[in-house]
C-alpha cells in the first residue's frame, strides 16, 4: 500500500519534470519561430540565418570548443542570477560584478608575481572577492536603506563600467597604444584542456566545480534551506525565525561572487587582460540562462551551452546571412517571454491529461 | 553666475524631461497593479523607432508617432505576458530589455546597414515662436517642444486620477484587484490600460532622447535611464507631482554632469560621467521609506479563478 | 404560491480534486432572510460566488425571477439586481467612503466623476436604511462595523434586490451582532431578499426564515425556521451529534508566570497600536484574548514573537528579558507560535510535509550536522513520527504542503510548534476555516499543551473558542487590555461590552461575581 503510493509519487514527480521541459522546449521553440518571422520580416532569409548560427556553434570540432568556452561565463552569471533569484533577489548587476572580477583578476593577474600553484588561484579568488565586492554595495543598500536591488545593481553596473574604463586608461594602462591593461603574467593563466587549435581551457572545469557547489549550497545545507525559504515566502520564513534580509543580502554576496568568477576566468583563460568594452553582456545573459534553467544548477549547464551556442555562432550569421549578431538578443527576450507562459501551457497540459482521465 | 544657472535650467530640462515622461508612464502602470521594471527596454526601442519613423517620412513628427506606437507595442507584449499569461512581472521585463536592444540592434543593420548608431534624421525644430516673449522668451524658446509637450501630459495624468472615471478604476484595480472584480470591473482591462500608457509615455521618452535632444540613435543610448524612471516613481510616492520633481532631480544630476564636463575640472572624466548613477544610490538610500505600502495589489499576476483551499 | 426570487437547479461545481458543489438545488422566496448553513468547507462560499458571477458552474442552471440566467462575471449579477457582501471586505482603505461605493457605477460624466453629487445620494440612503457614515471619510479610518456598513451601502447604491452575505458576523461582537440583525430585518421590511451565510446557530434561528443546511457540497435539506431546533440542524450540518458545552475546568492554584509583559507600547505610522499592556500568562492554563477585530491582537502578537519592536515595555519569558531578542532566539527560548495567517506566515506550499516541518528547526543539530548539512534520513523520520502523532493525512511527506487540506496544513504547523516543546504556546484564530473534525483535533491539542503544564496564550475572534477554551479571558479595546476576568463565571454578553471598550461593564461583571 505505502509502496503503491511512494511509486505514484515518483511517477508525478517524473511527469512534472518532463512537463518543465516539454515547455523549456517549446518556449525555445517559438522563439526561434517568432525570431524566424523577425529576420524575414527584416528582409533575411531565417533558414539561412539559423543555418549560419548553427554552423558557426557546432559545425568543426574548435567551433564547439569556443561554445564551450562561450558558455562558461554565462553559466557562472547564470548560476549568479539563480542564486539570488532562489532567495527572491533579483540580480541585474552581474555585469558589473563581472567586469569588476576581470578587472582584480587582471591587475592580480600582471602585478602580483608568484609561482603558479599560489598565483593562479590567488587571481582567481581575488576575481571573485571583487565581485562579491561589487554586490555588497547594492546588498548593504537593499538590508540598511532598502534601496530597490533592480536600480542599484543597475546603476553600480554603470558605475564599474566607466570606473573600469579610467583604470585601464589611466593608472593601469598596459604597454602599446591600444587601450588595455597588461597582460597577466603566465603563472596566472588558465591550462589548456585541449591542445591547439582547440581553444577549452580549465575554466570549463571551474564552472562545472561551480554548478555542483551551488547545488550543494542550495539543496544541502541548512542555509540553502533558509535561502529557499525567503525566496519561496519571505513572510513564513521571518515568523518561523529566519533572518529575510540576512539571507538576501548573503545571497546578493554569493550571486557577486559567481559573477566575478566569470570575469575572472574570461581574464585568466581566454583574453589575458582586459581591453576596452571587452564585457558583451555576459551579466545579462545569465538571466535567460537561469529563467531557462528554472535556476536549477544542473540544467544551467545546458542552457548556458544554448546561449554560448547562439554567441559563438552569431558572428557567422551576421557575416554569412547579413543579418545583426544581436538577432540573438532578440530571440532571448522571446525565449523568456514564451517562459512567461509556462502558466497557460502547464493550464491546457493538465486540463487535457486531467480530461483524458475523467473520460 | 546667471549663464551657469541658465545652463543648468536647460540641462536639468533637457535631461530630466525623458525621465519624466517615462516615470509616468511607469507610475501609470504601478498603479493600476503592474510593475514595469522594463522601461529601459521602452525607452530603448522607441528612440530608435523614432529615428525610423524620422528617416522614413523625413519628418520628425512622424518619428514621434512611430515612438508611441513602438512603445505600444513593446508594452503590449508585457501586458500580455504579464496580465494574461499571469507571468512574472519583473522576468517579462527583462525580455523587455533584451527584446528591444535586439530589435534595435538588428533595425539598425537591416535598415541602415550601420552599426552602433544610426544615419541623422531630421529632428524636432526648436520652439522659435517664443523667442517674442520678452525677458524669459530667450530661454523658453531653446527648449525642445518635448518640454512643453510634457507639461501636458502632466495635467493629463494628473486629471486622469483626480477626476475621472477610469482613475478612480485605475486605483481600485491596483489597490485590490478583487474588489474591482466584484464591483464588476474588468481587471484585465484596466490593467492593459495602465500597461499601454506606460507604452506611450515611454515611448515619448524615448523619442524625445533619439529625435529631440539629438538627431540619431546610438547603441546604448538610453544608458539606464528607464531605471531612474522606476527610481523616480517610488521616490515621488506614486503621486503625479512627486514622480514629476524626482525625474526632474535625477535630472539634474546628469545636468551638473554635462556641465562639469564642459568646464573641465580636473577629475578624470569618467569620475564625472558616474554623478549621476551615484547620485540616484545614495539618493534612493536617503529616502527610501522603509515602511510605505506602495500600492497594495501591484507586482503579483491577477487569476480570476482562485482555488478555495 | 409566489414565484421565488432565486432557484438554483442542481448546481455543481468541480476544483481540482474536490467537487464543491454537488447538484445542489433550492428556492429563495422574494423578501425573505434565507440563511445557507454549513461547516466551513461545505461548499457554501464557492455556492454564493456562482450566484454572484465569479464562479462559472459546470453544470446546473440559476433562475432569477423564473428567467434562467447566465453570469459571466459579476457584472451580470449586478445587472440582475445582486449584491454581495463578502466575508474579507472588498474596501480600498486609500479612498473615501463614496469613492469605494461608486467605483464601477460612478455618477457624472467619464471625465469628471460627480463626487459631491455621489456623496449626496450616500446620505440618503444611508438615512433610509438606517446606516450612519460620513461619505467623505477615508475607509482605512473607519472601524470593522462601518466598514461592512460601507459595504452594504455599495449594493445598495447598486440597487441590489437580493442581497448576499457571507459570514458576515464572524467579525463582530455579541451587541454588534444585534445591531446587524436589526439591519438585516430593515432590509427585508423594505422589500429586499437576503441570503445569508452562516454557520452560528444562534443568529440563524434568530433571524431567519428559512434555512438551507449544505454539507460536503451536498444539501442536507431546507427547512422552516419554525419547525426546527439548533440540535436538529447541527446534526444536518455535521452529520453527527456535537456537544458544544463549555468544558469543565480545571481550578488552578499557584502556578509560575511563564509569560509576563509589562507595559508593552507600540505605535505606527502615528498611531497607538498598543497602549500599556501588561499581562501574565501562568503554567497550566489557557489565558484567551478576545477582542473585534483590529485592535492591537496582531501588533501584540508581533510584539511578543519578536516580529515587531516595540516602543517600550518588557516582554519576559519564564523570567528572562527577551525584549530585544530575534524571533529565532525567543523560539529557541521556549516561544511556539501558530500564526494566525497559515498560507502567509505558517507554512512554505510549494516545500513538502517535511521540510515544513522543521521550518525554524533546519538548523538544530537533530536535521543538520554540525547546523550546516541536512540530515535528510533524520528529516524524514522526524516526518513519520509527526505524522503518525498528529494524524497528518497526506500522501507522502514528500508531498507538497499547498497539496493538502486545510486541516492538515494546520496540523503541520501544530505538529511542528508542538516538536519544539515550548513552554508558551501562541495560538492566532488556530481554528479559522477549519472542519469540525480539524477544529477538535487542533482544540485537543492545546488543551493537552495546558494539561502538560504549559501556558497558551489563545488569540481569537470566535467568543464560542474562546469561552470553551480559556480558563482566563483578557479583553483587548483599542490597544488596551479592558480587563482579564475569570473564564468560569462570565457571561457572553458581558464580554461582548467589555470587547467595546466598556470598563464599566467590566467592572459590573466582576461585582456580580464576587
Amino acid at each position: 500500500m505505502r509502496k503503491g503510493a511512494g511509486i505514484t509519487l515518483d511517477r508525478k514527480k517524473l511527469q512534472e519534470t518532463g512537463l518543465t521541459l516539454l515547455i523549456t522546449v517549446i518556449a525555445l521553440l517559438a522563439a526561434l519561430l517568432v525570431g524566424a518571422l523577425v529576420i524575414w520580416a527584416f528582409g533575411s532569409n531565417p533558414i539561412e540565418a539559423y543555418g549560419a548560427l548553427w554552423q558557426g556553434a557546432f559545425g568543426t570540432g574548435v567551433a564547439f570548443t569556443v561554445t564551450l568556452g562561450k558558455a562558461v561565463p554565462v553559466m557562472l552569471t547564470g548560476l549568479a542570477v539563480a542564486v539570488a533569484f532562489k532567495c527572491s533577489v533579483f540580480n541585474i548587476g552581474a555585469e558589473g560584478q563581472l567586469l569588476m572580477g576581470a578587472m582584480a583578476a587582471a591587475l592580480v593577474g600582471a602585478y602580483v608575481h608568484l609561482p603558479m600553484a599560489l598565483h593562479l588561484p590567488l587571481t582567481i579568488l581575488a576575481s571573485m572577492a571583487a565581485g562579491m565586492a561589487w554586490s555588497f554595495f547594492p546588498a548593504i543598500l537593499k538590508r540598511r536603506g532598502n534601496v530597490s536591488v533592480v536600480i542599484s545593481t543597475i546603476m553600480f553596473n554603470y558605475i564599474a563600467q566607466y570606473l573600469v574604463q579610467y583604470l585601464i586608461l589611466g593608472p593601469f594602462k598596459g604597454p602599446g597604444e591600444s587601450p588595455a591593461t597588461a597582460t597577466i603574467d603566465a603563472t596566472a593563466q588558465l591550462p589548456d584542456l585541449l591542445p591547439k587549435p582547440y581553444v577549452l581551457n580549465l575554466g570549463f572545469v571551474l564552472a562545472l566545480a561551480a554548478v555542483a557547489g551551488t547545488y550543494v549550497l542550495l539543496n544541502r545545507t541548512s542555509r540553502g534551506y533558509e535561502m529557499r525559504a525567503v525566496g519561496l515566502n519571505a513572510s513564513a520564513a521571518r515568523v518561523n525565525g529566519i533572518d529575510v534580509n540576512q539571507n538576501m543580502f548573503l545571497a546578493l554576496l554569493i550571486s557577486g561572487a559567481l559573477a566575478g568568477l566569470a570575469g575572472g576566468i574570461e581574464v585568466t583563460g581566454s583574453l589575458n587582460k582586459i581591453v576596452n568594452n571587452f564585457s558583451a553582456n555576459y551579466g545579462f545573459n545569465g538571466i535567460p540562462v537561469a529563467l531557462m534553467a528554472h535556476n536549477n544548477p544542473f540544467a544551467i549547464i545546458f542552457t548556458a551551452l544554448l546561449i554560448g551556442a547562439m554567441r559563438s555562432g552569431s558572428a557567422m550569421m551576421q557575416s554569412s546571412a547579413g543579418i545583426s549578431k544581436n538577432m540573438i538578443d532578440v530571440i532571448q527576450g522571446l525565449i523568456i517571454v514564451f517562459l512567461c507562459a509556462e502558466n497557460v501551457i502547464r493550464y491546457y497540459v493538465k486540463n487535457r491529461a486531467g480530461g483524458k482521465q475523467h473520460a | 553666475m546667471l549663464n551657469t544657472i541658465s545652463y543648468l535650467l536647460s540641462a536639468t530640462l533637457r535631461m530630466g524631461t525623458p525621465i519624466a515622461y517615462t516615470a509616468l508612464g511607469g507610475m501609470t502602470s504601478e498603479r493600476s497593479g503592474v510593475n514595469n521594471i522594463g522601461l529601459e527596454g521602452i525607452m530603448t526601442a522607441s528612440a530608435f523607432g523614432a529615428v525610423v519613423g524620422s528617416y522614413l517620412f523625413q519628418n520628425a513628427w512622424m518619428g514621434i508617432l512611430f515612438a508611441i506606437l513602438i512603445g505600444v507595442a513593446i508594452s503590449a507584449v508585457h501586458s500580455l505576458v504579464c496580465i494574461t499569461w499571469g507571468g512574472t512581472q519583473g522576468v517579462s521585463s527583462m525580455a523587455l530589455v533584451l527584446l528591444s536592444t535586439g530589435i534595435s540592434g538588428v533595425g539598425l543593420k537591416a535598415l541602415f546597414n550601420q552599426q552602433g548608431n544610426s544615419p541623422e534624421v531630421p529632428s524636432l525644430p526648436a520652439t522659435t515662436p517664443l523667442q517674442g516673449i520678452p525677458v524669459v522668451g530667450d530661454f523658453l524658446s531653446k527648449q525642445s517642444p518635448f518640454v512643453y509637450l510634457l507639461l501636458l501630459c502632466l495635467l493629463a495624468t494628473w486629471f486622469l486620477f483626480r477626476h475621472t472615471r477610469l482613475g478612480l478604476r485605475l486605483i481600485t484595480v491596483g489597490e485590490n484587484p478583487r474588489a474591482a472584480e466584484t464591483a464588476g470591473l474588468s481587471v484585465h482591462k484596466l490593467r492593459y490600460f495602465g500597461v499601454l500608457y506606460s507604452g506611450v509615455m515611454g515611448g515619448l521618452g524615448g523619442a524625445m532622447l533619439s529625435i529631440g535632444s539629438m538627431n540619431m540613435f546610438q547603441e546604448g543610448m538610453v544608458a539606464g535611464r528607464g531605471y531612474l524612471a522606476l527610481g523616480a516613481v517610488t521616490m515621488g510616492r506614486w503621486n503625479t507631482w512627486g514622480v514629476f520633481g524626482s525625474a526632474m532631480f535625477f535630472g539634474f544630476f546628469s545636468a551638473l554632469q554635462l556641465y562639469l564636463q564642459s568646464i573641465q575640472v580636473p577629475i578624470p572624466t569618467e569620475f564625472i560621467q558616474m554623478i549621476p548613477y551615484l547620485a540616484t544610490v545614495v539618493v534612493l538610500a536617503a529616502t527610501a521609506d522603509k515602511g510605505s505600502a506602495g500600492i497594495a495589489g501591484a507586482g503579483k499576476p491577477y487569476t480570476k479563478y482562485v482555488r478555495q483551499r | 404560491m409566489n414565484q421565488p426570487i432565486i432557484q438554483l437547479n442542481n448546481i455543481t461545481k468541480r476544483f481540482p480534486g474536490i467537487v464543491a458543489n454537488d447538484h445542489i438545488s433550492f428556492e429563495v422566496e422574494r423578501g425573505s432572510i434565507h440563511t445557507l448553513a454549513g461547516e466551513n468547507g461545505a461548499g457554501k462560499s464557492t455556492l454564493m460566488n456562482i450566484l454572484y458571477g465569479l464562479y462559472q458552474p459546470d453544470e446546473g442552471e440559476i433562475l432569477i425571477d423564473g428567467r434562467p440566467v447566465r453570469f459571466n462575471s459579476s457584472k451580470d449579477s449586478i445587472a440582475c439586481k445582486i449584491g454581495m457582501v463578502h466575508q474579507h471586505f472588498m474596501l480600498i482603505p486609500k479612498l473615501t467612503v463614496a469613492e469605494n461605493i461608486i467605483v464601477g457605477q460612478e455618477p457624472g460624466s467619464a471625465l469628471k466623476v460627480d463626487r459631491r453629487g455621489a456623496e449626496e445620494r450616500i446620505r440618503t440612503l444611508s438615512e433610509t436604511y438606517g446606516l450612519r457614515i460620513d461619505p467623505a471619510r477615508r475607509v482605512s479610518e473607519l472601524t470593522v462595523t462601518e466598514q461592512q456598513r460601507v459595504e452594504i451601502l455599495k449594493i445598495l447604491y447598486r440597487e441590489a434586490e437580493i442581497l448576499i452575505f457571507d459570514e458576515p458576523t464572524a467579525v463582530l461582537t455579541p451587541q454588534e451582532i444585534d445591531e446587524f440583525c436589526r439591519i438585516l430585518l430593515d432590509l427585508r421590511a423594505n422589500g429586499k431578499t437576503i441570503l445569508f451565510i452562516s454557520h452560528k446557530m444562534a443568529e440563524v434561528m434568530k433571524i431567519s426564515d428559512r434555512i438551507t443546511v449544505i454539507r460536503l457540497g451536498r444539501v442536507v435539506g431546507t427547512v422552516e425556521k419554525d419547525k426546527t431546533t439548533v440540535p436538529e440542524l447541527t446534526r444536518m450540518m455535521v452529520g453527527r451529534d456535537v456537544s458544544l458545552e463549555r468544558r469543565d475546568r480545571r481550578a488552578f492554584t499557584g502556578q509560575s508566570s511563564l509569560l509576563e509583559l509589562k507595559n508593552l507600547r507600540y505605535s505606527s505610522a502615528g498611531v497607538r497600536k498598543l497602549n500599556d499592556i501588561s499581562l501574565t500568562l501562568r503554567s497550566g492554563e489557557i489565558l484567551g484574548v478576545a477582542g473585534v477585530d483590529g485592535n492591537g491582537q496582531e501588533e501584540l502578537v508581533q510584539a511578543v514573537c519578536g516580529l515587531i519592536r516595540p516602543d517600550g515595555g518588557q516582554v519576559l519569558l519564564k523570567g528572562r528579558d527577551i525584549t530585544g531578542e530575534s524571533v529565532r532566539a525567543r523560539k529557541e527560548a521556549g516561544l511556539g507560535l501558530v500564526p494566525e495567517d497559515r498560507h502567509r506566515d505558517g507554512l512554505v506550499m510549494e516545500f513538502s510535509v517535511a521540510q515544513n516541518l522543521i521550518l525554524g528547526l533546519h538548523n538544530h543539530r537533530e536535521f543538520a550536522k554540525s547546523g550546516v548539512w541536512l540530515d535528510f534520513p533524520r528529516i524524514q523520520e522526524n516526518a513519520g513520527a509527526l505524522r503518525e502523532g498528529f494524524d497528518i493525512r497526506c500522501a507522502d511527506v514528500d508531498a507538497a504542503a499547498g497539496t493538502l487540506s486545510g486541516g492538515n496544513q494546520q496540523k503541520i504547523i501544530i505538529a511542528r510548534e508542538a516538536s519544539r516543546d515550548p513552554d508558551v504556546f501562541i495560538a492566532v484564530q488556530p481554528t479559522r476555516g477549519l472542519d469540525i473534525g480539524a477544529m477538535e483535533f487542533v482544540q485537543k491539542t492545546l488543551l493537552e499543551q495546558r494539561d502538560r503544564g504549559k501556558g497558551v496564550l489563545l488569540f481569537s475572534l470566535e467568543l464560542d473558542e474562546i469561552l470553551s477554551l480559556s480558563d482566563r479571558i483578557a479583553v483587548i479595546f483599542k490597544g488596551e487590555i479592558v480587563d482579564i476576568v475569570d473564564a468560569a463565571g462570565v457571561k457572553r454578553q458581558e464580554l461582548g461590552l467589555m470587547m467595546l471598550g466598556s470598563r464599566a461593564a467590566a467592572e459590573e461583571g466582576r461585582e456580580a461575581h464576587a
